[in-house]
């Protein structure tokens, strides 16, 4: 028994399945004993799911930072503002510190996640099977840093509730704002469907491979 | 033979993000946690009484809930008008301006996600800690778990910052009572987080579990 545990094999290659949810060891697949959830040796589809989720937030991404996310406006003059532009305001502003923060949160992330992902689904697909500790890191990162993108989204939303002074001064939500939501969220999602477990299958059977 | 597969199982681990196979500790050391030794993924830490911690720390974040999404976060001080705005005006505001799947978005990850959190895992721990028997008790710390990554307290915090600062050149912005609330809520709901050691409750769940199913014979 202490020889199976110290082996590098992979648990599915000892017929082994992990529930996702409170982690309990299944002999084969079924259902776990302790929670009832239907345990996987990978989760179902991933790929396909992931991809699926991915192109769609591809496609929100573009809007997301062309179109403005709120409308500004002073004195009955409007001045619709992109992210972007927001960041611009706030280096004029010179407030540095909080315009990396938003470029970082609303920009950088959100298309650093997407790179990230489709890199981590290409290298599933093309069996690269180098690095693989390296890009199990890479995921968690985007796993842990997606959320931050909702920033925006909650800056939006103080704004709109709290400037509504008719004509003197209104802040209003403009759809850039909703693509920018929907970015936000099925990055999140598509993060969720991926498995990790595919990239170290590639390894091991890339090892496999070698000892032949 | 079954028997004796499972108690091989029992002895065992695996990391759910490379899928190594490894003996289980039988305790986590104290401030020690516990390392995929393959690709680095946390797997266990020691986390001290964490029934009553979790159980303690949920229900003051559940006094702070009402207050912090509903009293208002600032006041704005701008041509004599003094309007104020709090998590819940944030969303109707914009459901107001039509537009619905943000309105739905923001809700569910700064109201809807957090409260229900608190609410099962104060559901779980009180069953589990005071030892009553309340249906569904599995079902319950299952969807828990599932909502974990949509609540976003701490992102929406941030938010408000941001927000205080874009408005700081072109009005005068003051803390209102619900930010206070606010940040109590957080603060309980990260210390209830932190606190909950999930592979102990599954343990205490099943043990839970054995003894209902005994009771009717």
């Amino acid at each position: 028994m202490s020889d199976i545990s110290y082996s590098p094999k992979s648990a599915r290659a000892l017929n082994i399945a992990v529930c996702h949810h409170c982690h309990q060891l299944v002999r084969g697949h079924g259902r776990c004993s302790r929670c009832n959830t239907l345990v996987h040796f990978r989760k179902p589809d991933s790929l396909t799911r992931t991809w699926a989720f991915l192109i769609a937030a591809i496609a929100f991404f573009i809007p997301a930072n062309l179109v403005p996310i709120m409308n500004i406006k002073m004195l009955g003059q409007g001045e619709p503002a992109t992210i972007m532009e927001g960041v611009i305001l706030f280096i004029e502003h010179g407030d540095l510190p909080i315009a990396i923060v938003i470029f970082v949160a609303s920009v950088l992330v959100p298309l650093l996640k997407i790179v990230a992902l489709v890199f981590l689904l290409l290298s599933v697909h093309f069996e690269w099977a180098r690095t693989a500790r390296r890009k199990t890191i890479l995921y968690r990162i985007v796993e842990f840093i997606g959320r931050w993108s909702m920033i925006d989204i909650f800056v939006v939303t103080v704004l709109v509730a709290l400037v509504q002074l008719d004509k003197l001064a209104s802040i209003e939500v403009s759809e850039g704002a909703t693509a920018f939501c929907f970015v936000v969220v099925l990055t999140m999602v598509s993060a969720l469907c991926f498995d990790t477990r595919l990239i170290w299958d590639i390894k091991e059977e890339s090892t496999k491979g070698n000892k032949r | 033979m079954n028997d004796n597969d499972n108690n091989t199982l029992q002895q065992l681990m695996v990391c759910h993000h490379c899928d190594l196979v490894l003996q289980k500790p039988p305790s986590v050391p104290e401030h020690h946690r516990v390392f995929c030794p393959q690709c680095h993924h946390k797997l266990l830490s020691h986390k001290p009484n964490s029934l009553e911690r979790t159980f303690i720390w949920t229900l003051t974040a559940l006094v702070f809930f009402m207050p912090a999404i509903f009293l208002p976060l600032l006041h704005l001080d701008l041509f004599g008008q003094s309007p104020s705005s709090s998590v819940m005006s944030g969303i109707l505001a914009l459901w107001q301006q039509e537009f619905y799947s943000v309105a739905v978005v923001v809700l569910v990850t700064s109201v809807l996600a957090p409260m229900l959190q608190l609410i099962l895992l104060s559901y779980v721990t009180y069953s589990l800690y005071f030892g009553h028997k309340l249906p569904g008790l599995v079902r319950v710390f299952k969807a828990y778990l599932e909502l974990r990554h949509w609540g976003m307290l701490e992102i929406y915090l941030i938010g408000l910052l941001v927000s205080v600062i874009k408005l700081i050149d072109m009005a005068e912005v003051v803390v209102g009572i619900g930010l206070f609330s606010f940040i109590a809520l957080l603060m309980a709901q990260i210390m209830a987080v932190f606190s909950m050691d999930a592979p102990l409750f599954w343990r205490l769940l099943e043990q839970n579990k054995a003894t209902t199913k005994e009771l009717p014979q």
